[in-house]
């Protein structure tokens, strides 16, 4: 996650903004095969965790792609890694965060 | 797989902005980038390249893109151009400076970056791209654009461009194109939009931004060594038939 300054973000209006993106770019009945979860998200170090199904991992990487601002600041939300497992992906980010 | 970004303009007057721009791209994982100088850049390569290779550790090379008005700017901006190391890019709404740069082999890809232009693209074009082994370029840019009735008919044009470049096999590329910081987005996300948007295979995406760039630069390579001869020429040695 970045973002063009330091400005107030909770899990509620990036949500918002992924299933507004899902929706504008895929419609309802692709949006309902997602199974959307924000599992972890660190405003700090900008970085967080969102469980999918893995059917439409293709799909939530491009909805992220196209959210350009939120609340009208600029911020990019860029796929670092997707894996099978919470597990592993949790291990991940600690090694990303090392 | 290692992805490029394979078109990202820099502009040559400011070069905090190409720090910023270079700095971006390792923030998000881009790894290596084919860059567009601005403005002159040409003319000012070798002291600029130094200093944008000493910015970071990533893996950097360079492209010129033609915009000729006309067919005579068009040989004329090709005079002496041919062992340079930069990609040659051609990029023109006219069909026939198309046609003649798709027979050129000193260029290495059409681009079709621009709105404009992308409806100008028709299957001779792409026909003769596949004869001399040059490339195609589609750029996802223009649909990430806010106007909605823009970013519509920019999708809608994009999949028609992208939909015949597949249907007869072309060899293309395609690249972000982003201008603005903030929109830059990593390789990888643009396969993402390509396969789930322009409805192409999730294969096909990740080769146009990953093997079809390093075939393009094993082109340039080739056509810089005084030594490599085209495919379907061959040479005759004194008294031999």
């Amino acid at each position: 996650m970045i973002s063009e300054q330091n400005f107030s973000l909770d899990k509620q209006k990036i949500l918002n903004s992924i299933w507004g993106a899902l929706w504008k770019y895929f419609g309802l009945k692709e949006a309902s095969r997602v199974g959307l979860w924000l599992v972890d998200l660190d405003f700090l170090k900008g970085i967080g965790i969102i469980r999918c199904s893995h059917l439409t991992k293709e799909i939530v990487i491009s909805a992220l792609t196209f959210i350009t601002e939120i609340s009208g600041k600029k911020i990019i939300l860029s796929p670092i890694k997707t894996s099978g497992t919470i597990r592993s992906i949790k291990n991940t980010k600690k090694l990303y965060l090392e | 797989m290692s992805y490029f970004e394979s078109r990202l303009r820099l502009n040559t007057n400011n070069f905090e902005e190409i720090e910023q721009k270079l700095h971006f791209c390792k923030l998000l994982g881009i790894q290596n980038i084919i860059v567009e100088l601005e403005n002159n850049g040409r003319k000012k390569h070798p002291d600029l390249k130094r200093k944008i290779e000493e910015i970071n550790n990533v893996n950097i090379n360079y492209r010129t893109t033609i915009n000729p008005k006309n067919l005579e700017s068009l040989i004329n901006n090709l005079k002496g151009i041919g062992h340079s190391s930069d990609i040659i890019v051609v990029e023109s709404s006219d069909k026939k400076i198309q046609i003649q740069a798709a027979k050129d082999s000193r260029v290495d890809v059409i681009s079709f970056s621009e709105q404009s232009v992308l409806k100008t693209i028709f299957p001779g074009v792409i026909s003769l791209t596949k004869q001399n082994q040059s490339f195609i370029e589609f750029s996802l840019a223009p649909i990430m654009v806010k106007n909605k009735s823009l970013q519509s008919k920019n999708l809608r044009n994009l999949y028609r461009g992208v939909q015949l470049a597949n249907k007869l096999n072309a060899n293309y590329i395609i690249n972000g194109d982003f201008n603005d910081l903030y929109l830059l987005r990593h390789p990888r996300a643009l396969v993402s939009v390509c396969h789930t948007l322009l409805g192409i295979s999730l294969q096909q995406a990740k080769k146009c931004f990953s093997k079809s760039v390093v075939s393009l630069l094993n082109r340039v390579q080739m056509r810089k060594d005084k030594n490599f001869i085209e495919s379907g020429v061959k040479l005759i040695y004194e008294g031999e038939r």
